[in-house]
């Protein structure tokens, strides 16, 4: 049976081949939490899933009511872009919040008293 | 003279060669000053001091609305019974601190938000004037709080309002989560004529900007 692979196909089983090696080695290194690697890994999975069989992801699509297994995974992407976007920003005012706290702990810490000062509070 | 547990709250960022001259007239008024020093890299700790005034310094800058919460947090320590935000830059005038503060300390208001509007400008560029009477309608819708001068920095508070008010807006964007607090808390509040001096420009557009994204950012993710 003669079977026409697309340089895309190649390009994404490689690519999802090389991501879930990468996450399975920082998950070894202690950079990756188990769980996040677990679903890095599904993700690249599917990836590279979807590039050697594309027709899996036309059959998603057809589930969903959409035409091409691309746009299915282009409005996937661009949703959970979104999400993680929100996410990102929440850690990120999170963050601004513990730095003011630590900045002004450490002002309340050592205040400079001017000689006025010292008169009043003695 | 005003007592000795009212304090006058300062928040400084590089104002070396301003600051002394703003200590200096308002200690005619106030002996509790509390200048915060947000990451100034210029002297401004060093003339705050010799001024009379005690200094708070934050490491790094974190914003104007970062300042007075770090400075009313020290006065609400060292007892106060009510507190006066304060520019470092001379806008204000010193003289009209008693009179601004007078309702608070006769317990009929607990926040009072000076108006440079029903008080009176000097210098004042136009371009400014129109800003401002568009953050008025800005602040009012994420307020709910109709004031007349929305982002105007001369406010006094009561020991019970500054205890139950906690601003997170680090910078400019406090301005308006101040009033926003007090309309949540449903405290008595007040406006007061104030003075206002224009030598800089302040926040302009792109300040404008800045203080809506934090706000919408604020409603976003908290």
């Amino acid at each position: 049976m003669f079977h026409k692979f697309m340089l895309l196909q190649f390009l994404l089983v490689a690519f999802s081949a090389f991501a879930i090696s990468r996450v399975v080695q920082k998950a070894r290194q202690g950079l990756l939490s188990r769980g996040a690697g677990a679903v890095w890994a599904v993700l690249w999975l599917a990836l590279g899933v979807a590039g050697a069989l594309p027709q899996t992801t036309s059959l998603l699509a057809n589930a969903f009511g959409i035409g091409r297994g691309v746009d299915l995974a282009v409005y996937l992407s661009i949703i959970a872009l979104f999400y993680a976007l929100f996410r990102v920003m929440a850690r990120l005012e999170q963050q601004r919040q513990e730095i003011t706290e630590l900045t002004r702990a450490l002002a309340l810490r050592e205040p400079r008293l001017s000689s006025d000062e010292l008169k009043i509070k003695n | 003279m005003l007592p000795d547990d009212v304090f006058v709250i300062i928040p400084a960022l590089n104002e070396a060669g301003r600051i002394g001259q703003t200590v200096t007239s308002v200690r005619q008024q106030c002996r509790r000053i509390v200048v915060v020093d947000d990451g100034s890299s210029d002297g401004t700790t060093e003339e705050a001091l010799s001024a009379g005034a005690v200094v708070l310094r934050h490491v790094i800058n974190r914003g104007q609305g970062a300042s007075l919460q770090t400075g009313t947090n020290y006065a609400l320590a060292q007892g106060a019974a009510a507190v006066v935000h304060f520019d470092a830059d001379g806008q204000f005038l010193a003289e009209e601190i008693p009179g601004h503060i007078q309702s608070v300390l006769d317990g009929t208001a607990d926040a009072v938000f000076g108006s440079r509007f029903l008080g009176r400008t000097i210098g004042l560029p136009r371009t400014k004037r129109w800003l401002l009477k568009i953050s008025r309608l800005v602040n009012a819708l994420f307020t709910g709080l109709w004031l007349t001068d929305a982002h105007n920095g001369f406010i006094a508070l009561s020991r019970g309002a500054a205890e139950r008010i906690r601003l997170t807006q680090d910078r400019m964007a406090y301005n308006t989560q101040l009033p926003a607090e007090v309309k949540r808390l449903g405290l008595r509040y007040s406006e007061q004529p104030v003075t206002v001096r224009y030598h800089r420009y302040g926040q302009g557009v792109t300040g404008g900007f800045r203080i809506l994204i934090d706000l919408l950012v604020d409603k976003l993710v908290r």
